[in-house]
């Protein structure tokens, strides 16, 4: 008799329990996250796949209990690659759609733009596709958090991964814009302090987007380098690849391709692609073989009928590092995950495994992957072979350069 | 030796290039000189004849024949160019030129977007890669150099071309027609032949050559939304230089650009876009109608 009585109590309290939280999940105010990305043009894809990577990591959080017992709801803008429209979504998603966080920016200069407005109104902006390293850098400031590795990075990586290769005589052959030019530098800069005796042959800087790369490639054929750095990328790469085979061109010279390692090269370029190009990526769907990634690339694959490209896993890490430093702070209040994050690094699960967000320039430290092409019958496109991860320690700013962008920022805001 | 051979591959590669800029600035010019109208949208109209290139390869398996796809794709765009006059052009012909402007960057956007929609679909892929037949994907040996021979079969097909216009528009019995409806449209009316039709059909025309472009430049260049766009400033160049409404200036126009597009980058990478606009600005100041340009209404 009695012990159906407890029974009955701990019955009880047990759905009192239930009913005190479930309802309290509900009535808390969301976390709201504004993204932005490219969504139209030429770059459209890198967008489409940032944004479904969003989806798809919110709805995860959501059903697995949500963030500190809130859900999380997310709106997402087109940037068009202009920062002017950048600003004005920011602008928006800050004092009318009051958004607790902005992730995303796809070009550089939007990136550049949209992080400045988050400093003046002190908003978190995770930044999982602009690539240029000015953003954790000159125009470093704390209400930013990079989680990708950008141009800096891969270019370093690039170096160490070509280095002790038999390659003496380098050439370049990248887009005539910032990145193309600080993609090279960066590159040239590391792999001569590693190979003295490197020699540099030439730069060939067609316009972003040229049609006809013909005359290029026999400048190329002319000047016959060992190997080629081309910070070429989308849809410049596969036109310049397409151009170039009936020459040979990949016969005879050596090429690296930074970012060439994207769906939005692989799977145009199919069947074709020479076996051997030496290609990177910031994160490649084949690789690490271990259960979140494979999780990851299954969820995304049932979901949108796609492999995830390096712009898709950038930002599904995002947003499980907002998880993360939100989890550590407690509360979704600015300053405390600023505080929070800056106490001790911290490390985060992601597809391509863990990542650790500095406390000196908020910049996610994270292994960069390079490989050769080759191509698969399974999926239809070349993957990449013999994949080499460069530690992310090596191709990170060192500790003297970083101390020179904090006392940079200090001197900045002083002169405010 | 050496040097001699660099020239004439770099030569050849001019003249491929040309070849390009002809096939889709030759329609523009047609149509300019017939009836009147900038097409803004020829760009667009070239990229559709590449992505149709893609559909007839890939989706419908027109795989065997290249050449069967290098026929059907620029007529599929040829119908495209008939509806777009019959539907929306012939209303404007009386507008000031600045609503034709915008009713054809209107279609611009339109085609855009119907290209996302059909072709942008699932996957990022927003270039699409046409392979070339077989036999024309190596290369033959000029001189010692590898030249393309899809590049051989560019030039052959742009200078066939070229005749069959010049032919068609001088000497066919349509032609004359043609060109009776640029400089004496009310008599061709009085003789009861139906001007308005042979508008129609020469928008067409235009359309088809901005489509055989298209189609012949995709496995080179590939396929993607906003290739229209790029194309179309050199054209309107090398149909301002060759004349407006001249179909022989404009294959004159397009060889010289051609070489100093390839020339410029060869010597002075810096500066080869200059030289394109320099041309134009030489050509405008001393020869304001183009170079095998005619007074309007005298085709």
């Amino acid at each position: 008799m009695s012990t159906k009585k407890w029974m009955t109590g701990i019955v009880a309290l047990f759905i009192v329990v239930i009913w005190a939280f479930t309802p309290a999940m509900g009535k808390e105010k969301p976390i709201k996250l504004g993204t932005l990305f490219v969504m139209s043009g030429k770059l459209g894809g890198y967008g489409k796949s940032g944004w479904q990577a969003v989806q798809l990591a919110i709805d995860e959080i959501n059903e697995s209990g949500g963030i500190l017992g809130r859900k999380m709801v997310a709106f997402n803008e087109d940037e068009k690659a202009k920062p002017e429209i950048g600003v004005q979504i920011a602008k928006k998603y800050i004092l009318k759609k009051k958004v607790d966080f902005l992730l995303g920016p796809t070009a550089s200069s939007v990136g550049l733009a949209v992080s400045d407005v988050c400093r003046q109104y002190k908003k978190i902006l995770i930044v999982t596709q602009s690539a240029t390293d000015v953003l954790t850098g000159p125009q470093f400031h704390p209400y930013q958090f990079s989680v990708l590795s950008n141009a800096l990075m891969q270019s370093r990586a690039g170096a160490h991964y070509l280095a002790p290769k038999p390659y003496k005589r380098w050439m370049c052959i990248g887009p005539d814009y910032s990145y193309g030019h600080s993609s090279w530098e960066t590159f040239i800069a590391k792999l001569k302090e590693l190979r003295p005796d490197v020699e540099v042959l030439g730069e060939l800087w067609p316009k972003l987007m040229t049609p006809d790369f013909t005359p290029f490639i026999n400048k190329i054929l002319e000047a016959n380098p060992d190997a080629i750095w081309s910070p070429l990328w989308g849809g410049d790469t596969v036109t310049f690849i397409k151009q170039a085979l009936p020459f040979g061109l990949f016969d005879k010279v050596k090429f690296a391709f930074p970012v060439g390692a994207s769906m939005e090269v692989l799977i145009p370029v199919g069947k074709d692609m020479p076996e051997g190009i030496y290609m990177s990526a910031r994160y490649f769907f084949t690789t690490p073989e271990y259960g979140r990634n494979r999780r990851f690339v299954k969820a995304y694959y049932e979901r949108f009928k796609e492999y995830p490209s390096y712009m898709a896993e950038e930002s599904y890490a995002g947003v499980y590092f907002l998880k993360a430093a939100i989890e550590r702070a407690g509360t979704t209040d600015t300053e405390a995950i600023i505080k929070a994050v800056e106490r001790e690094p911290l490390a985060w699960e992601t597809p391509e495994g863990w990542k650790v967000m500095r406390k000196e320039d908020h910049l996610a430290v994270e292994d960069v992957v390079w490989g050769e092409t080759v191509y698969s019958e399974k999926y239809g496109f070349a993957i990449l072979k013999n994949i080499e991860s460069i530690q992310g320690e090596l191709v990170v700013r060192t500790e003297e350069e970083l101390k020179e962008i904090r006392a940079s920022y200090e001197k900045r805001m002083k002169g405010r | 030796m050496g040097e001699l051979s660099n020239i004439v591959i770099q030569v050849l590669n001019g003249i491929t290039f040309a070849m390009f800029l002809y096939l889709i600035a030759a329609g523009l010019s047609i149509v300019f000189g017939v009836i009147n109208i900038v097409n803004f949208a020829h760009g667009s109209l070239y990229m559709l004849g590449a992505f149709f290139a893609y559909g007839l390869v890939h989706k419908l398996n027109f795989t065997g024949n290249f050449f069967v796809t290098l026929i059907f794709a620029p007529l599929l765009v040829g119908l495209v160019g008939l509806a777009m006059e019959y539907v929306l052009l012939r209303r404007i012909y009386k507008a000031p030129h600045f609503l034709q402007l915008l009713m054809t960057y209107g279609v611009i956007l339109v085609i855009q977007d119907v290209v996302k929609y059909v072709w942008g679909g699932l996957g990022e892929e927003f270039v699409k890669s046409v392979p070339p037949p077989p036999f024309l994907s190596k290369s033959v040996d000029i001189l010692g150099h590898p030249f393309p021979s899809y590049y051989l079969f560019t030039i052959f097909c742009g200078f066939s071309l070229a005749f069959f216009i010049w032919w068609f528009i001088e000497r066919s019995r349509w032609g004359s027609l043609i060109r009776a409806a640029a400089s004496q449209k009310e008599m061709l009316n009085a003789l009861g032949i139906n001007v308005k039709m042979i508008y129609t059909l020469v928008f067409g025309l235009g359309a088809l050559l901005g489509g055989l472009g298209g189609a012949l430049a995709a496995p080179v260049r590939a396929a993607y939304p906003g290739m229209g766009v790029e194309v179309i400033v050199e054209c309107f160049i090398v149909v301002v230089v060759g004349g407006l409404g001249s179909v022989q200036g404009a294959l004159a126009a397009a060889l010289i650009i051609g070489q100093l597009e390839v020339s410029g980058i060869m010597f002075l990478e810096e500066f080869s876009m200059v030289f394109i606009y320099l041309l134009m600005v030489v050509v405008l100041l001393y020869k304001p109608r183009g170079l095998f340009g005619k007074k309007v209404g005298e085709y």
